[in-house]
């Protein structure tokens, strides 16, 4: 069996799950106007890095080539890892990355040796600081790859390969970035809404999140997590939500769970008048559009790379805490299915989560814990 | 668990290999020229090829001649792609676009190419695969990784078949792609030729594949 041991987030609104959790509970969203050359002002979740290196200081090593990102990963694996008695060095702990860019604000900022670009060279950076001889796993798969991280940690947990996984997930807002989704017309320039029906596209958005897996038994059992493609289209979710269906049946079925267990989703929710239908179509589908359903995006944004640890770090503290979230920036329901989209946080009790994300290329992923 | 590499192509710029025959010795390294010969030569009547950036057109590519028309993958075939570079040739591209305040101009036809598994969802598309997708980047390709990482894979979700490939462009003049059809091990597998899927047999497909000039 395969557990979660621990989790950290760094994020625009707080250092550590506790104070990101404390935050959402009282409102609080990092959204805010942001000036791009060239673009405009967007609607974005970004960093205030001088206060993000004053607040968790320098990091000691050889190479003072670290990019911000490298930063965030290494700081919030330390906010995860700080009281546990794993060893980091150790052969029996495995680094796994999840991010969809990586480093690439490196190419307008030639102060970084561009070997950086890789993804590979990024992580290798992140293991050497901790010492760490495993060759990490880096998952790039679009906005899948954080739910797919975790997937890759459950089999190799599962197969007892590894003792403990370390699964971290990164991406910020960069010029690159923001000039693709806006060329694609896909930024809503207010603060998103997430299956509203005023609803007007995404909001980017930067984070880093950690969450340790374990064979170390803990309340909380990572049961299943499944992927699938749409093999429809590259850029828009197929309208039958057919890929993400498949998904998440084989992930219930993997679990040995029906529909009727299944206490709240955790959606991708990015806002996107496609999107938030595609999704909607599936859960009805799936038989699970009774449940209580939000998106964390109407907070952090969409945080790519990151989005899939960090939101599934933040389900795991609603589970922990009996607690659900509302879905920030619904109003009005917008999506040609009934849902039952969480309209106030409120103390309700949960026992079993389902976490979805969609994403470029077709891709879909889905994944269920269950609190003990 | 036994797996069986039932069809195999290597697409380097040197040639293009498909299950043991060298389907083409190529004269130049340039990957347009190379890509547009094969296309034409396979008849593959795909408009949506001329869309593609390298990357995605040398997974498809070496995917198509694979199949040699014959082959069909099964819906829920998992498919599993490591690269190095990943879309990193489209980014620069991209960001060539962008870097200018007098000429910012970012195209979304470019920029759906900016992700590593693209290449993935193009080859989905063609061969309507809906199974589990998996997209790595690692340094190089990692004969023990990826074996155990099929082996491991196979074992714990429903399918029985996979696509493994290795897709790295790093430009126009070097490019390779590795892909290998894999079946957990059958009746109907006991008297065939196919190899085992282990590293010895992988480490020598690799080799001859690489190796002709």
């Amino acid at each position: 069996m395969v557990f979660v041991k621990s989790h950290a987030i760094i994020s625009p609104l707080g250092i550590g799950s506790e104070q990101n959790f404390d935050a959402i509970k009282n409102n609080k969203t990092a959204l805010q106007p942001y000036l791009f050359k060239d673009i405009g002002t967007l609607t974005v979740s970004k960093f205030d890095q001088n206060y993000l290196y004053d607040s968790l200081g320098d990091i000691s090593c050889n190479d003072n080539q670290i990019t911000f990102q490298e930063y965030l990963c290494i700081k919030t694996i330390e906010q995860a890892t700080q009281h546990l008695e794993i060893n980091l060095k150790d052969s029996t702990t495995l680094f796994v990355f999840s991010t969809t860019k990586g480093n690439i604000d490196i190419l307008e900022n030639s102060n970084f040796n561009a070997e950086k670009l890789y993804l590979s060279s990024f992580a290798k950076t992140i293991t050497k600081h901790f010492q760490n001889k495993n060759t990490p796993v880096v998952v790039s798969n679009a906005c899948i790859s954080g739910v797919q991280a975790l997937e890759y940690a459950h089999l190799f947990i599962k197969s007892r390969k590894y003792k403990n996984i370390v699964v971290c997930g990164v991406d910020v807002v960069s010029k690159f970035v923001a000039s693709g989704f806006f060329s694609f017309q896909a930024l809503s320039s207010s603060p998103c809404k997430p299956f509203d029906s005023s609803r007007n596209g995404l909001n980017l958005g930067e984070s880093c999140a950690c969450i340790v897996i374990s064979e170390d038994e803990s309340s909380l059992e990572i049961k299943s997590i499944t992927s699938s493609n749409d093999a429809n289209h590259l850029s828009g979710p197929s309208r039958t939500g057919e890929g993400l269906v498949k998904s998440i049946k084989q992930t219930l079925k993997l679990a040995q769970l029906n529909p009727e267990n299944i206490d709240y989703i955790c959606a991708h929710g990015t806002a996107t008048i496609y999107n938030d239908e595609m999704e909607a179509t599936a859960l009805q589908q799936c038989d699970l559009n009774t449940k209580p359903v939000n998106s964390f995006k109407g907070y952090y944004g969409h945080t790519l790379g990151a989005a899939g640890i960090l939101e599934t770090v933040l389900a795991i503290k609603s589970l922990e805490n009996n607690y659900l979230i509302k879905s920030m920036g619904f109003e009005k329901l917008g999506v040609s299915t009934e849902l039952n989209i969480q309209s106030e946080s409120t103390n309700y009790v949960l026992k079993t989560i389902l976490k979805t994300a969609s994403g470029f290329g077709g891709c879909n992923a889905s994944l269920i814990i269950s609190k003990s | 668990m036994n797996i069986k590499i039932t069809n195999y192509c290597i697409f380097t710029n040197n040639s293009i290999v498909v299950n043991n025959d060298v389907l083409v010795y190529f004269e130049s390294t340039d990957f347009d020229l190379n890509t547009k010969k094969i296309y034409k030569n396979l008849n593959i009547d795909y408009p949506k090829f001329y869309k593609m950036d390298c990357n995605s057109k040398l997974g498809f590519i070496t995917v198509e001649v694979l199949k040699q028309s014959t082959f069909e993958f099964s819906e829920d075939t998992c498919v599993t792609a490591y690269s190095k570079a990943g879309s990193l040739d489209t980014d620069k591209k991209f960001h060539e676009t962008i870097k200018n305040s007098t000429d910012f101009y970012p195209s979304p036809a470019i920029f759906v190419y900016t992700l590593a598994n693209i290449v993935i969802g193009e080859i989905c598309i063609r061969n309507k695969i809906k199974g589990e997708n998996f997209c790595f980047i690692s340094e190089k390709f990692d004969i023990n990784e990826s074996i155990e990482f099929i082996e491991t894979l196979l074992q714990d979700k429903v399918a029985s078949t996979a696509l493994l490939l290795w897709v790295n462009y790093d430009s126009s003049e070097k490019y390779e792609c590795f892909s290998f059809v894999l079946n957990k091990e059958t009746k109907d597998h006991l008297n065939s030729n196919y190899l085992t899927f282990n590293k010895e047999n992988l480490t020598k497909l690799i080799n001859n594949g690489r190796t002709n000039s």
